[in-house]
């Protein structure tokens, strides 16, 4: 499923979390919670920073801004690491893309 | 209505309408008062006399109907009263309703406050509906009133209360057992927890199926003591020593979350609860990775790791506690 919608996301695309998904900051890293299927999966600081931005319905564009902002990263490596995080996390129904100019 | 959150640390179990207006067995257990209309003779050694049961749950209790409840929060065969039974959990957000293929159907009530065992007029509970009355369905109201179940053993040593937890078979059981010099076996099964003023207590006053009577919590000791640690044990017969490797606060939320018992019955609410009370525990408790090779040789040793360990820790803690 996310390997067809890898190619189409962009620095455009938003991404909303999913309604049954809670998560917790724990010591700058994060926990999510799938309240439908009771499954828990674990996100590193990087992660962290993805999941808030995506709670706030930030673009791509601007959640891969985030994350060179605060990690001392190469640009191209963040956007690459970036995309296989949503890959993983389209794939476990954790988030979906909106659709375009959906939000604003 | 029967209230949310009830004044008082009380769980009320009803299980016949021939208890109207009567008084229950009063059972201590896990830091709250539990008053029973039934009990069994693996209770004794936390039965504490006679409690009156409240008049308006008993009015209550005969007429309750749960129609409300419609949403299931687990389908499936799951390890119940020492055997695999098909469960069917459903929860309306306040309310938990336990079917579990044996006569009654187990309800427990919003805050933990009471559990029913339906119908009221099925005669006394036979031994697999009492395991299931004051195991899982108990767990579930414990888990509603703030205090979740690890499924672990535990010991208290002179560096304080640890406890361990792994899959089953791991060694759970072995490491904990009472050869250990100065460890004292607190239990082996299920370790309630809960926070207390910002503090992870263990509130091991909870009976232990596998151990017997004379190995039950001994009542002269504390219904509370400080959690010191957590240690996941992940022996393996390719190990060639014992390691002991703190986790990220993260990871020992993970970790209480996976060893905590009954948590696949939550209903979407307790789940919340559930996840913020292991973040906010992991960020307090030193939780650990215990490696060790699966010998009963090593034993010794990793009973010294853990030791050094705790008294380790403490010396950190006593550190950061004259800094702050």
């Amino acid at each position: 499923m996310s390997a067809d919608l890898i190619p189409t996301l962009g620095p455009q695309t938003r991404l909303k979390t999913a309604p049954q998904v809670r998560s917790r900051e724990i010591g700058g890293e994060a926990v999510l919670l799938d309240l439908e299927a009771g499954t828990y999966f674990g996100l590193n600081a990087a992660g962290a920073v993805v999941w808030k931005c995506l709670e706030r319905s930030k673009s791509l564009g601007e959640v891969h801004a985030a994350l060179t902002g605060h990690f001392e990263v190469d640009a191209e490596r963040a956007w690459a690491d970036l995309v296989e995080l949503i890959g993983n996390l389209l794939d476990r129904g954790l988030v979906t893309v909106e659709p375009a100019g959906g939000a604003s | 209505m029967l209230p949310a959150t009830p004044p008082t640390t009380l769980i009320q179990i009803i299980t016949s309408s021939a208890s109207r207006r009567q008084s229950g067995v009063r059972l201590d257990l896990a830091g709250v008062t539990v008053v029973s209309d039934t009990s069994t003779a693996w209770l004794e050694p936390f039965t504490r006399g006679t409690a009156s049961l409240t008049p308006v749950l008993l009015e209550r209790s005969e007429k309750l109907r749960v129609p409300a409840i419609s949403r299931t929060t687990f389908e499936g065969p799951a390890w119940l009263a020492r055997a695999v039974r098909d469960v069917t959990c459903r929860d309306d957000g306040d309310t938990h309703r336990l079917e579990c293929g044996v006569g009654r159907t187990f309800v427990v009530g919003p805050g933990g406050a009471w559990i029913v065992a339906e119908p009221l007029s099925a005669g006394p509970l036979d031994q697999v509906e009492l395991e299931i009355l004051f195991g899982a369905a108990l767990l579930v109201a414990l888990a509603a009133r703030g205090s979740f179940s690890l499924h672990a053993s535990a010991v208290l040593t002179g560096g304080g209360m640890a406890a361990f937890v792994g899959v089953s078979g791991a060694g759970k059981s072995t490491v904990a057992a009472p050869a250990a010099a100065g460890w004292q076996r607190l239990g082996d099964d299920i370790l309630p927890i809960a926070d207390r003023a910002s503090r992870v207590v263990a509130l091991p006053r909870f009976p232990q199926l596998k151990l017997p009577r004379d190995e039950q919590y001994p009542a002269g000791l504390p219904e509370a003591i400080p959690l010191r640690a957590v240690y996941e044990i992940d022996a393996g017969r390719e190990r060639r020593e014992v390691s002991i490797e703190p986790l990220s606060p993260r990871d020992g939320a993970l970790v209480l979350l996976a060893h905590t018992v009954a948590a696949r019955l939550f209903g979407a609410r307790l789940l919340e609860q559930h996840l913020g009370f292991c973040a906010a525990a992991a960020a307090r408790l030193r939780v650990c990775r215990l490696g060790y090779p699966r010998l009963l040789s090593a034993l010794p040793a990793v009973r010294a790791a853990v030791t050094a360990d705790l008294a380790a820790s403490l010396g950190e803690r006593r550190g950061a506690d004259a800094l702050s």
